[in-house]
């Protein structure tokens, strides 16, 4: 509860060190990770963009258009989601770090933050973080109704559209049921770039990749401070 | 004498088909994006990101090439695709084994040997799992596929395109009922073309990958 608090503070208090003005966004709570409650700041907001974090949607060169990261890491902290720790944020290229401020004029954030491949990393990387639980790839697999029993509400589905080794993209699983979009029914998540809420897993219904794509589940470790 | 020179080259900014940049990967070129864009800075397509690369002006010669390529892009995302096959159910599997016979053919006229041997594991692939899941595959295609980037010789033509690349399939729900889906998205292509006896073109290879922004 403390954290929460401290996190109502985010802009109130700005800080000045060495003449800038420097705001942390939703301070790091002391729980341990909340897989259902980032479930639950990813279905509100899924559809919307939460204006204290940065907010990558735009095609401007920096961002391809591509916010899924920028997304799932904020469900992944806030600490109104699964309320996980920032680690570091020092350097913005060190994937042992995962972080986002705000230093009063522009958003800064380590790439583990805002780029899929980056965060899978720090997930790896980071201890306890998450832990590989295999892979989809065949279309049998892609089709399955649900994911494997050992991924949960609040875990992460990351996306290989060529199975070149290279992660393009990312969601949170966030529970199960019928995509209101595709009306197919099994596990679903959530996810931003091309905004989606309660997409079936795998996103076959929407990814003329399909026969190429690989979707790796990672298990987000519920001892994350 | 062949001479390798290229006669033309156009299109001075490389499209990124290799899709480096792909979600938020660009992020790392700048380790710290401002919040509010600045209008001032440059935009995906001048610096050659990809994703809305202008097309070059037609020439004579890019006609017969783009439909070589958007020939070679349908078969490829229509390969066991048994035309007629009624929806809601798996399509016949003696119709099966006869649009596979056909698409072998197509292959062998539209790919060089290594394409080729690609395309006829994706074609194994397409009519096996037609068979043996819910699954039917009803169509696929380019729509719109732009030159916008080009260097050919009298053997070998190098083409970055992109074009709107789709998919229709059907898939059974755990109620039984059948749900069709039609993905697309914005895509870059990366052709390598030669020359064969008779003066016309084949895909030696190609690549796709989703243009930046334009990911399912």
């Amino acid at each position: 509860m403390t954290s929460r608090t401290r996190a109502l503070r985010r802009l109130a208090a700005p800080l000045v060190l060495a003449g800038i003005a420097v705001v942390a966004l939703p301070a790091s709570p002391a729980s341990a990770y909340s897989g259902s409650g980032a479930a639950v700041y990813a279905d509100r907001w899924a559809k919307s963009v939460n204006s204290n974090y940065p907010d990558y949607h735009s095609s401007w060169w920096w961002s391809s258009g591509s916010d899924c990261t920028n997304f799932v890491s904020q469900a992944l902290h806030d600490p109104t989601g699964g309320g996980m720790d920032y680690v570091g944020g020092s350097s913005t290229t060190d994937d042992h770090q995962w972080w986002a401020h705000w230093n009063g004029s522009s958003f800064s954030n380590s790439h583990s933050w805002s780029v899929a491949q980056d965060f899978y990393t720090f997930l790896m990387w980071h201890y306890p973080g998450g832990w590989n639980e295999g892979s989809a790839h065949t279309l049998s697999e892609q089709q399955t109704t649900y994911t494997p029993n050992s991924v949960v509400t609040g875990d992460v589905l990351f996306y290989d559209w060529e199975s070149d080794g290279h992660i393009d993209h990312d969601g949170i699983q966030v529970g199960w049921g019928t995509d209101p979009d595709s009306k197919k029914y099994g596990n679903y998540q959530d996810q931003h770039s091309n905004d989606r809420y309660h997409a079936f897993w795998s996103l076959i219904p929407y990814n003329e990749k399909w026969s190429t794509t690989t979707i790796t589940f990672v298990h987000v470790d519920p001892r994350n401070p | 004498m062949i001479s390798m020179k290229p006669r033309y080259v156009r299109g001075g900014a490389i499209v990124a088909a290799a899709a480096a940049v792909c979600l938020g990967l660009a992020v790392s070129a700048d380790p710290q994006p401002a919040a509010s864009p600045d209008p001032s800075m440059p935009k995906l397509a001048d610096v050659g990101a990809g994703a809305a690369a202008p097309a070059l002006p037609p020439t004579a010669q890019d006609a017969p090439l783009r439909t070589l390529m958007s020939n070679a892009i349908t078969k490829h995302m229509q390969l066991g695709v048994v035309h007629g096959s009624p929806n809601g159910q798996k399509p016949d599997a003696a119709a099966l084994a006869h649009q596979a016979q056909s698409d072998t053919a197509d292959i062998a006229a539209l790919f060089g040997q290594s394409q080729a041997q690609k395309e006829q594991a994706a074609l194994a692939r397409s009519v096996k799992f037609q068979t043996d899941t819910d699954f039917h595959v009803l169509g696929g295609g380019v729509n719109d596929l732009q030159i916008v980037n080009e260097t050919i010789t009298d053997t070998t033509a190098t083409i970055d395109a992109t074009g709107d690349e789709w998919s229709k399939f059907e898939s059974m729900n755990p109620d039984g009922s059948w749900i069709v889906s039609e993905p697309h998205g914005v895509t870059n292509y990366h052709f390598v073309l030669t020359h064969r006896a008779g003066n016309a073109w084949i895909v030696d290879s190609y690549e796709d990958h989703y243009a930046p922004g334009h990911t399912p």
